[in-house]
């Protein structure tokens, strides 16, 4: 059932989110060739001006309707009048949670590959992009270093590090939603409230973590002294502790507290 | 068999304020029941606890001998007195999502039941009127082949015309184990398909009995016993 529940997800976004990625490509495409054209006066100024401001405004609407995606089609498809259909589906709870977030993790990372896609296809070949490289690349060799030169644990902890971060934000974004559920009333207000509870209760935890670690470890608790091979682990064990916290709390209150309106 | 419902001193509490108290029913297959009261009785509150959309404070609620869950949900079709579609589906495309995740559902009939009423499948939702989403509605619901049905005011949107066949949809289309639970306040409309009614007040059930019963002891239709029980 959780595959069809993701099919039937995908189709509920790819609708308006494979168009406008498109959208983009095509654009950057023209803007690659308008950028690479050699006279740069008048009219084809102020039109490549244009064009170069439609692709900036895209690579925002791409990202803004993964995000409005993620919190339209939980809200809607799952706490509005649509609810009564998704909560009446022989499936289980736990599998329409999972079901929107895979879909909006496949999501995120869609658009991201879209809009790196977009800025190599116009720019490549350039010398900004060259400097960019070297940029990331010079980043890898000291974080490498610091790992003793251990390719694959940095590879496993920078990948963990960004899934999971992403995966505590798309469920952050959820439990806040179902909590504000809970309310009678002003329940998007009360959802807003619980996200800015919940995001500072996480920093602030992520802080003391940190420090207690730091004190712990090298007897003083300023945290920036601290190296990536030793902080990454703990910020990875914290992520997965939050993702777990939101995920069952997100379950009960479908489980037990659901009062679709 | 084991009765397809049965609710033992059911009590649902929004807050401080108690819209189902102490509920016992029982309900046997193959009957057609009316779920009379006024508004803010507490009929949707039963459907919703008999669909596992809420969770009584207190009591119990076996369907099919089974707790509400994924197994009750294959069994039980419920009309809920929203409009519950995603209105940027096309009706064809709804009539393909109840196909993918219900056993029972049969899109053949639910096609011929759509051009009966001449609703063109391939319209989007946002297009259709209200009453054309609720016979929409109904008619996927009745689509399956389910053992309860639950139908909270399935009538309430459409004109008298499209009752008359949405009444004769529900007691042609339903096999003779089904049990339909139908939620209403416009009694004297459903009044001949009833086999069966349920009084409802104030979070309480008040009479319970077969129709012929009413018929037969009080010498009066069912609608003229309402109107005389719930006298404001």
């Amino acid at each position: 059932m959780l595959k069809k529940l993701m099919k039937h997800e995908l189709k509920a976004t790819a609708r308006i989110l494979i168009p406008l990625c498109l959208v983009l490509l095509f654009i950057s495409v023209i803007n690659r060739f308008l950028y690479h054209a050699g006279s740069k006066e008048g009219i084809f100024l102020f039109v490549s001006g244009l064009m170069f401001i439609l692709q900036f405004f895209l690579v925002i609407a791409v990202l803004a309707a993964t995000v409005i995606f993620m919190i339209m089609r939980f809200y809607k498809n799952l706490l509005s009048d649509e609810g009564y259909l998704m909560f009446t589906l022989p499936v289980k709870s736990h599998h329409l949670i999972i079901s929107k977030l895979i879909v909006t993790l496949l999501w995120v990372v869609v658009s991201i590959i879209a809009i790196i896609a977009s800025l190599l296809i116009t720019f490549a070949a350039t010398d900004d992009i060259s400097i960019v490289m070297n940029a990331i690349n010079s980043a890898l060799a000291e974080l490498k270093a610091y790992f003793g030169g251990n390719w694959v644990l940095v590879w496993i902890e920078l990948i963990s590090l960004t899934l999971l971060s992403a995966i505590a934000n798309i469920l952050l974004v959820y439990v806040s939603i179902a909590v504000g559920h809970l309310f009678t009333k002003h329940k998007i207000i009360c959802s807003f409230v619980s996200y800015v509870i919940f995001y500072n209760a996480i920093q602030l935890l992520m802080l003391i973590v940190l420090v207690t670690f730091s004190y712990f470890h090298s007897g003083s608790i300023n945290f920036a002294h601290m190296l990536p091979q030793e902080f990454f682990p703990v910020i990875i064990i914290v992520l997965l502790l939050e993702c777990v916290a939101f995920y069952w709390t997100t379950n009960f209150i479908f489980n037990r507290k659901l009062n679709l309106e | 068999m084991n009765p397809i419902l049965e609710c033992k001193s059911l009590t649902k509490k929004y807050g401080s304020f108690t819209a189902l108290s102490n509920v016992s029913l029982t309900l046997d297959r193959g009957k057609i029941i009316g779920l009379l009261g006024p508004n803010g009785s507490g009929k949707t509150t039963l459907i919703k606890l008999i669909n596992g959309l809420l969770v009584p404070e207190s009591g119990s609620i076996l369907i099919s001998g089974m707790e509400p869950g994924v197994e009750t949900k294959k069994i039980v079709s419920y009309l809920p007195e929203k409009t519950y579609l995603a209105d940027w589906m096309q009706v064809s495309q709804v009539v393909e999502f109840f196909e993918d995740f219900y056993e029972n559902f049969d899109s053949k009939k639910a096609y011929e039941m759509l051009s009966d009423l001449r609703i063109d499948p391939k319209k989007r939702l946002k297009t259709l009127s209200k009453g054309t989403k609720e016979k929409v509605q109904l008619i996927l619901v009745m689509s399956r082949k389910a053992d309860l049905y639950c139908l909270d005011e399935p009538i309430g949107g459409v004109d008298p015309a499209a009752r008359d066949y949405i009444l004769n949809t529900i007691i042609t289309n339903y096999n003779e184990n089904a049990t339909v639970l139908i939620s209403t306040h416009l009694i004297s409309d459903i009044e001949k398909v009833l086999d069966e009614v349920i009084f409802i007040k104030d979070g309480a059930i008040t009479l319970h009995s077969s129709v012929d019963d009413i018929r037969l002891k009080e010498g009066k239709s069912v609608d003229s016993l309402f109107r005389e029980v719930f006298r404001c």
